[in-house]
């Protein structure tokens, strides 16, 4: 069983390299190092800040490690592509839902399938939605529930899915004219 | 009883391990980005005051909703940095209008990965899905708080 999400493990969300990825905390400590010097005290009461919020985080960042290997154990790219295509209807707009919210990894990784979905008669509301409903990621919502709460998780996580479809249906209408 | 055993079994030893190690390659990506993250609102915190907020977030919910969209389709970035971001920006005393606005723009909108969307789906598909994100954030986000008030209280 090919349990995959190829090129998901090595770009962020602008296709950026590991490399490049690690120059970020690099300059932000280099500047720690710098206001260590101007001002010390400053500089520790950051460090304590940022030390609470790492405990924060911690607890839910295990469980999305946990949930992340299953997703990869079980779901693949071309999986999810063949469960939606071009005049699916609503059924293929509920298929993009889940396969949005199933997915992993930035969504640069994904363009290549998408294009070849398009390639091969996916409609653009079907991707659309597919697209969107990658801000709906059941593995990291315990830190989302962790710092807003159940009540507006769920909110904001239906929403989300009913724009999704408003977006699907107004890429589906344009595109047809 | 081996049910199961056998489950696993049918994975294989190789899938798990690729799938382990998959998953700790994406954790690790993730995880720079997370940290630099976490200091620079760490930096955050202890240099900028919550008054310098107020000054960019005015309270008017429709313009603080404007502004957090703004943000959020700018900056990029795994997702669980933009609820770091957002429990900060909550704490600073800023809207959960902007907040939320914010959180869903962040996936929902991408001026970084524009031109490879672009590349990839065509300049009008990217152009226009990322037009009817943004605006689609506005009364989502808006929905979303006038809903919790609702229920909450």
């Amino acid at each position: 069983m090919s349990c995959v999400n190829r090129g998901s493990g090595r770009e962020t969300k602008g296709g950026r390299p590991l490399k490049r990825i690690g120059l970020f905390p690099i300059f932000v400590l280099l500047f720690y190092g710098i206001l260590y010097a101007a001002a010390p005290n400053t500089a520790l009461i950051a460090l304590r800040a940022s030390v609470k919020i790492s405990v924060t985080i911690g607890v839910p960042l295990a469980l999305v490690f946990a949930v992340m290997f299953f997703l990869n154990l079980l779901v693949s790219p071309p999986q999810i592509a063949g469960l939606f295509g071009k005049g699916a209807g609503g059924k293929g707009m509920l298929l993009s839902i889940a396969a949005g919210i199933i997915s992993m990894g930035p969504i640069f990784a994904w363009y290549p399938l998408m294009k070849k979905m398009r390639e091969e008669g996916a409609g653009e509301g079907p991707i659309a939605v597919f697209l969107y409903n990658r801000a709906v990621k059941p593995f990291i919502l315990p830190v989302m529930i962790a710092y807003f709460g159940w009540a507006y998780v769920v909110i904001v996580t239906v929403l989300t899915i009913l724009g999704s479809l408003a977006l699907g249906y107004s890429m589906t209408i344009i595109s047809r004219d | 009883m081996g049910g199961g055993l056998n489950r696993w079994s049918f994975f294989g030893a190789s899938n798990i391990a690729s799938a382990l190690k998959r998953s700790g390659n994406q954790f690790v990506t993730m995880l720079p980005m997370l940290i630099g993250v976490v200091l620079l609102i760490g930096l955050f915190n202890a240099l900028v005051p919550a008054e310098s907020l107020a000054s960019l977030f005015t309270g008017n919910a429709i313009l603080d909703t404007l502004w957090g969209a703004c943000f959020g389709s700018i900056l990029a970035g795994n997702p669980v940095n933009s609820y770091v971001i957002g429990g900060e920006l909550l704490k600073r005393g800023v809207s959960l209008f902007a907040v939320t606005a914010l959180i869903i723009t962040w996936v929902t909108v991408g001026l970084v990965q524009l031109p490879a969307e672009m590349a990839a789906l065509g300049k009008r598909f990217a152009l226009l899905r990322n037009a009817i994100c943004f605006i689609l954030s506005i009364p989502i986000a808006l929905l979303a708080v006038v809903t919790l008030n609702i229920i909450v209280g």
